[in-house]
């Protein structure tokens, strides 16, 4: 035992006197930021012919983020917002959170509840960067991409093993974070791990309604990676991510528990076949299961399960034709399955894939990228995703870039063979799949008594949803220390799934399936500015982003006067005209993110404030016509203040302070998943 | 100038005159009524099956009625059937003794001036001419988290009455007991129906 204890103090000493350095808070290392989702390879995010954004590490940890829904609302454009699930999902160029990739290390994360993926699912302790690219990235990546892709990059092997990394952070509402991440080196095998334990006693913004908005609830993160270099040109990799939270849920007269166990194993090889030649494989596997159970006051217990599996093995090669051209070819095969409670059977998707990207570089100045990618499906139509993107240097102050993309999401296991009937209101809702067989029980119980479309309108197989995109922006540099980021966008979204009555059920109640309805358009622009010098303290970012999100077939029917409402629920009906039209429901039209930053260097202090606004949205339509329309009660705009301050003691201590929401903002009846006032200390060692 | 109005005086003045002609009778004129709060109980729902009276309206009188034959709407809970047509084939529903039709326009009480006899529908073994479920006719329920049974704006029904010869409209305004401006379900008592509706008095006139 003893000899394993003077083991464990050597190695530690070792590492402390190999560190390099501690916190990198010096602003004049202005590092060329790297990233890599835009091509599968390492890129400068100056040459990414893409709409791409890269937050660092240091912006991270020095606003005090702990989840990923932290980080990613202070980003320009970017907003979470709560779904009836209890989840918070990503809002991206107006598009919902199921039609965003989101991805750790470059593996996809699944486990969405009707669409939505929980971002606070995911920690951001101890990441090496989150790289975004915004518009249909299939090309690359397939399905689900089809408005855009987050990768959550942790950080490497390499990086774990120059310091082991200690946080703890307290505060308002019991929350309490806990984060070390280390790693052993053994000749060519470098282990490395983190663990990350998150408690939250949640919170009740409405303490005379039973029951509470947040249920107390805790989870543990957990990775560990085995890294091998077998030669200098090669490398083997073993990771495995574990992720566990429990819940226990009290709503008014019930009670019970809900639990995720979620885990994600990624094997990786790579190597050099040339020198212009690298190869690249991957296996990847990952599990989500989430169960709950849900005791009613009458002594009912309610039971759900949720087992979604995701297997992928892919194989990648780089080959540079020249100095000024590049190719990456990929293939793979996609297998997912899906068990869960109220499904009509266990079914599995196979999707075999492959893909071809030309990088190209014609002169100094200009970066081409084309891509194409080739999906095949067990279950739908297959597809063809093309993407081009131009990244073209004018000046040395003025660069521009154009992106133009094809993305697509096949329809959701749920959307085939969801078979549910609500046991208190008595609807019924049906996958496409499931949906004329069902029908045809209902029938002969005696439950329907009228069936809205013909057999054949019943069977028309579900096609995926797709999307065409663009972007179109420049970037320029006005002076030293200030950039300006110019965007617009558009999306075209075609064939959207929506639900619709298929059938009346004798008990008055309606039968519910889905099918490809309509044709939706998210437009706007975007704009960043930032300012930093060398010799200030400061450091300024300010973000907008205009946005219009419309479905095309309700404005058409607001043109043909189509369209009514009342001023209030008594009030006789009127008609509506075409300019009337709000847009999609919880989209706002503006929204501005703005972030100072001031290090006092002599004192060792670095303190940043940040704000956030969102304009006014509407959540429900209030006035009788099933659209948003100006006459609409909407909720109004809000803007959120957080404000972090740490210190440094020496090169391997910060402690910090801070408080989430300043000014305490909340609206207990239409943004649930903002909670008050949350102030915090935290502490964090580099040994 | 002056005599270029003259003949279209007389002309107008003939009109006139033939139309107060003793040949046919003066027009009705028609008017906008406001039924407050009719109550359309029902028993059982939520899953379980739905059964109790319809409450049945006559619109020539404006009255709520028991009468088994001079009826030409009837309501329980969000179902609303009319007397026309043959029965649906739900428990406790009124025998059809008459002829009424109905069809739902979009558009408002004043933009819809004429029928279009074409459109109208009765119910039949497939059930209400007027559709029930949410956003399938005349009303909107919101599910959770308010439960709200709305009338969908722009929702007209356009009815023949159930002897066949007078034509009505109706907009519906209120599912909720004294029609109030911001219904809570948990607080207001629903199955109460307030609508607008105008009757023609006028034996065929399909306008308003």
């Amino acid at each position: 035992m003893k000899a394993l204890h003077i083991l464990l103090l050597t190695l530690l000493f070792v590492q402390t006197v190999c560190a390099q350095h501690g916190f990198e808070l010096d602003s004049s290392l202005i590092v060329d930021e790297v990233i890599v989702t835009a091509t599968r390879q390492k890129k400068a995010l100056t040459k990414v012919p893409s709409r791409s954004v890269v937050i660092t590490s240091e912006s991270i940890e020095s606003s005090g983020a702990l989840r990923l829904s932290d980080i990613l609302n202070e980003q320009t454009g970017l907003i979470t917002v709560p779904d009836f699930g209890g989840g918070e999902g990503i809002q991206m160029q107006g598009m919902d959170s199921e039609y965003v990739l989101i991805m750790i290390d470059g593996t996809p994360i699944v486990g969405r509840t009707a669409g939505t993926l929980d971002l606070s699912r995911i920690t951001v302790q101890d990441i090496e960067q989150i790289e975004i690219i915004k518009g249909a990235s299939s090309s690359l990546y397939g399905n689900e991409a089809l408005g855009g892709v987050i990768n959550v990059i942790t950080k490497s092997a390499e990086q774990r093993s120059r310091h082991t990394n200690v946080r703890a952070r307290y505060g308002s509402q019991a929350i309490m974070d806990l984060s070390l991440s280390s790693a052993v080196k053994f000749n060519n095998l470098i282990v490395d791990g983190q663990i990350n334990y998150y408690r939250n006693n949640g919170f009740d913004l409405r303490p005379d309604v039973p029951g509470v908005d947040v249920n107390p609830f805790h989870n543990i993160t957990s990775q560990i990676r085995a890294s091998y270099h077998v030669n200098d040109s090669w490398r083997s990799s073993l990771t495995a991510r574990f992720f566990d939270q429990h819940q226990k849920l009290n709503f008014d007269g019930s009670e019970g528990e809900s639990t995720i166990d979620e885990y994600n194993l990624t094997w990786k090889l790579s190597g050099e076949l040339s020198s212009r030649t690298s190869l690249h494989v991957e296996m990847y596997n990952t599990n989500y299961q989430a169960q709950e159970s849900l005791q009613t006051s009458g002594g009912v217990t309610q039971l759900s399960f949720f087992d979604q599996t995701f297997t992928r093995p892919e194989l990648r090669i780089l080959h540079e034709l020249s100095d000024a051209y590049a190719l990456t070819g990929g293939s793979g095969v996609t297998i997912e399955q899906l068990s869960r409670s109220s499904f009509a059977g266990d079914p599995e998707f196979i999707s075999p894939y492959a893909y071809l990207q030309v990088e190209a570089q014609p002169t100094a100045v200009t970066d081409i990228t084309v891509g194409l990618r080739y999906d095949d499906h067990s279950e739908y139509q297959d597809q063809l995703s093309p993407k081009l993107g131009i990244k073209h240097v004018f000046t040395d102050k003025l660069s521009g870039h154009l992106s133009i993309g094809y993305g697509y999401k096949a329809p959701a296991f749920r959307q085939l063979y969801f078979d549910f009937t609500n046991s208190t209101v008595g609807y019924t809702v049906l996958g496409t799949a499931a949906a004329l067989d069902r029908l045809e029980s209902l029938s002969e119980q005696g439950g329907i008594i009228n069936q809205l479309y013909s057999t054949a309108e019943l069977t028309q197989a579900l096609e995926p949803e797709t999307s065409r995109s663009v972007n179109l922006g420049v970037n320029v540099y006005p002076t030293d220390g200030i950039k300006i980021t110019l965007n617009a966008y558009r999306n075209d979204i075609s064939n959207l799934i929506d639900t619709r009555v298929i059938a009346r059920k004798t008990n008055g109640q309606n039968v519910f399936s889905y099918y490809n309805a309509n044709q939706v358009r998210t437009q706007g622009v975007e704009m960043d500015l930032s300012v930093k010098s060398l010799d200030s303290p400061w450091k300024f970012a300010l973000g907008y982003q205009y946005l219009e999100a419309k479905d095309l077939d309700v404005q058409q029917r607001f043109e043909h006067g189509e369209v009514f409402a009342r001023e209030s629920t008594t009030s006789p009906s009127f008609q509506l005209n075409s300019g009337d039209y709000f847009g999609l429901f919880n989209r706002s039209p503006h929204m501005v993110n703005v972030r100072v930053d001031y290090d006092w260097t002599e004192l060792g202090l670095h303190a940043n404030v940040r704000g956030t606004y969102r304009s006014s949205f509407g959540l429900f339509d209030t006035n009788s016509n099933g659209v948003l329309d100006r006459y609409d009660d909407l909720v109004s705009g809000y803007m959120v203040w957080d404000l972090t301050i740490n210190k440094n003691l020496g090169d391997d201590t910060r402690l910090a302070v801070g408080v989430d929401n300043a000014l305490d903002f909340t609206n207990a009846q239409f943004i649930p998943n903002i909670p008050g006032r949350l102030f915090y200390t935290s502490v964090q060692f580099k040994l | 100038m002056k005599f270029f109005y003259l003949p279209l005086f007389v002309f107008a003045s003939a009109l006139f005159l033939v139309s107060c002609s003793d040949d046919e009778p003066e027009l009705v004129p028609v008017e906008i009524d406001i039924f407050n709060d009719l109550s359309a109980p029902q028993e059982g729902g939520q899953g379980q099956p739905i059964t109790g009276p319809f409450t049945k309206f006559n619109l020539a009188t404006g009255q709520v009625t028991t009468s088994e034959t001079a009826w030409d709407l009837a309501f329980r809970g969000t179902t609303i059937i009319i007397n026309g047509g043959v029965e649906t084939g739900i428990a406790d529903e009124p025998a059809r003794t008459g002829d009424a039709a109905v069809y739902i326009a979009n558009g408002t009480m004043s933009s819809i001036a004429e029928v279009d006899v074409t459109l109208f529908r009765q119910d039949d073994s497939t059930g209400p001419a007027i559709p029930g479920g949410s956003d399938n006719g005349w009303y909107n329920y919101s599910g959770p988290p308010t439960f709200l049974i709305t009338p969908l704006a722009g929702k007209i029904l356009v009815m023949r009455t159930h002897d066949g010869n007078n034509y009505a409209k109706l907009e519906i305004l209120s599912y909720y007991k004294g029609a109030p401006d911001s219904p809570d379900a948990t607080m207001d008592e629903g199955r109460h129906y307030t609508f607008n509706y105008v009757y023609n008095p006028n034996d065929n006139v399909t306008t308003f």
